[in-house]
């Protein structure tokens, strides 16, 4: 298990890490172009570097949501069967027959690199803040926040339980293989999955009597209110990063009050524009 | 320590077992980890597809599980205790104003489903009426949630016009009538695992 939550603390305190990633996330909501949302992923970036997470775990993210994003751009920027409000560019890709002209619009190609750029910062920022908080301070935070201690708990048990779970559908499919049940495919994969669902809820369900066991004789729930053994305390760098929070709130709301714009700061469309052809 | 359980007998996780409480957090594992697995797979296909697909695949994994649970564990407040956990669990994962509004929208289709099982008599012994319990979900969860996707975030609008070359309205209407279709599906699922579950346990 813990070669699977291979967590790695920050030092921050994370009730103001949940408050700064909040705050990033509301200013990049507000921002809607493409070059500013890059560099606030660029930020991001620079962020999961101060956080000295592990090679091998910045890798396989940014590899996974890299090709996500690839298919979803790709989809998105072609598929798009609405023609944008201000034609400023069309490359045509190819005539079928049904679909008819498939190409690429400029609005949308701006659209759906600020959309990737915007989804890239959010989850990245999200899963930093999930990668260097361990499960029992995200208690303590909860708690500190007068979350019920039952509530708390089954949090902790169901973020513990993830891995888990995915290692033992990993186990039930190759049992399944074994036994010569198709698994590839669209069609094997949706019948694979009729097959084992209910083994993997029944495995579930004793793994559950006997955490419920486990926890019971550890006293869960015989006091009222439970202390926590780690006791959270702000520190500088807390409130350095509380200040950066406040002015990120700050620009946001202005953003939206329409007393900041980057409308005529759009780097990205000046960009299409000088390679326009 | 008899003040103690009077106290404690008062409160809302008195009526659950730790085993229930268990139970609830593995399935809210479950669909999780599966939420997240699938959202690889489907971004992967054309937008309109995707959409109808991850309603479809979303209604199926989340509503058998509830269904299931309630099936299994049979005590007040379980339907509720799950949405809120589900919803509580994206905003403590990924924490950002989706989630935010993933939660409070998670908690509406809760409470009626709720208050459906309590206006009718109780947790569901039949298919039908687990499948008309499900289904309720959809009424509520989608036009509050797509409502305050538009309010926070505009530009959402715009995006599912040019993605799915569909009026936001519509949009809306669509996503209630496959997720209750689907959500009628998966809760008579739901029932009858839970009830071969049940019968393993």
């Amino acid at each position: 298990m813990k070669e699977d939550l291979n967590y790695t603390t920050s030092g921050l305190d994370p009730r103001v890490k949940l408050i700064a990633s909040f705050s990033f996330l509301m200013l990049i909501t507000t921002i809607h172009d493409a070059f500013i949302l890059f560099l606030s992923f660029i930020a991001v970036l620079c962020a999961w570097i101060l956080a000295k997470l592990p090679v091998k775990t910045v890798v396989s993210f940014f590899k996974g949501i890299s090709l996500l994003l690839a298919f979803m751009f790709i989809s998105s920027t072609i598929f798009s069967r609405v023609m944008p409000k201000e034609q400023l560019m069309f490359i045509e890709i190819i005539n079928l027959p049904v679909f008819g002209v498939i190409g690429i619009y400029e609005e949308v190609l701006l659209a759906t690199i600020a959309f990737s750029f915007r989804t890239l910062s959010l989850v990245s920022v999200a899963l930093l803040v999930a990668l260097t908080t361990e499960p029992s301070k995200t208690v303590t935070v909860l708690r500190k926040l007068r979350f019920p201690y039952e509530l708390t708990i089954m949090v902790v048990i169901a973020i513990r339980f993830i891995p888990l779970i995915v290692d033992q559908w990993k186990k039930l499919t190759a049992v399944a293989k074994v036994r010569g049940v198709e698994t590839d495919g669209i069609r094997g994969r949706i019948k694979s999955i009729r097959r084992l669902f209910t083994p993997l809820i029944i495995h579930s369900i004793r793994r559950s009597a006997q955490l419920a066991y486990s926890l019971d004789a550890r006293g869960f729930r015989s006091a009222k209110n439970p202390t926590t053994m780690e006791v959270l305390h702000l520190k500088r760098s807390d409130f350095l990063l509380l200040i950066f929070a406040g002015a990120q709130i700050a620009l946001s709301v202005l953003i939206v009050l329409g007393v900041v714009s980057f409308q005529n700061f759009s780097i990205t469309q000046w960009a299409l524009n000088s390679i326009k052809f | 320590m008899s003040e103690m359980e009077t106290e404690q007998e008062k409160g809302f996780f008195s009526r659950f077992a730790t085993f229930d409480l268990v139970l609830i957090a593995i399935f809210i594992g479950i669909w999780y980890g599966v939420q997240q697995i699938w959202f690889i797979g489907i971004a992967a296909i054309p937008a309109p597809v995707s959409w109808i697909f991850s309603i479809i695949l979303y209604e199926l994994l989340a509503l058998t599980l509830v269904m299931l649970a309630a099936t299994v564990i049979k005590k007040g407040g379980t339907v509720f205790l799950i949405f809120f956990l589900h919803g509580l669990l994206e905003v403590v994962i990924f924490p950002n104003i989706f989630s935010v509004i993933g939660l409070v929208s998670d908690i509406m289709p809760g409470v009626l489903i709720e208050a459906f099982f309590y206006i009718t008599g109780g947790y569901p012994n039949s298919s039908l009426k687990s499948g008309i319990g499900a289904c309720l979900r959809a009424i509520v969860f989608y036009p509050f949630q797509l409502l305050m996707i538009a309010i926070t975030y505009p530009e959402y609008v715009e995006i599912v016009s040019f993605f799915y070359g569909l009026p936001y309205g519509l949009y809306i209407v669509l996503s209630v009538v496959i997720g209750v279709v689907f959500g009628f599906i998966a809760g008579i699922l739901g029932y009858r695992i839970g009830l071969k579950v049940k019968e393993a346990i």
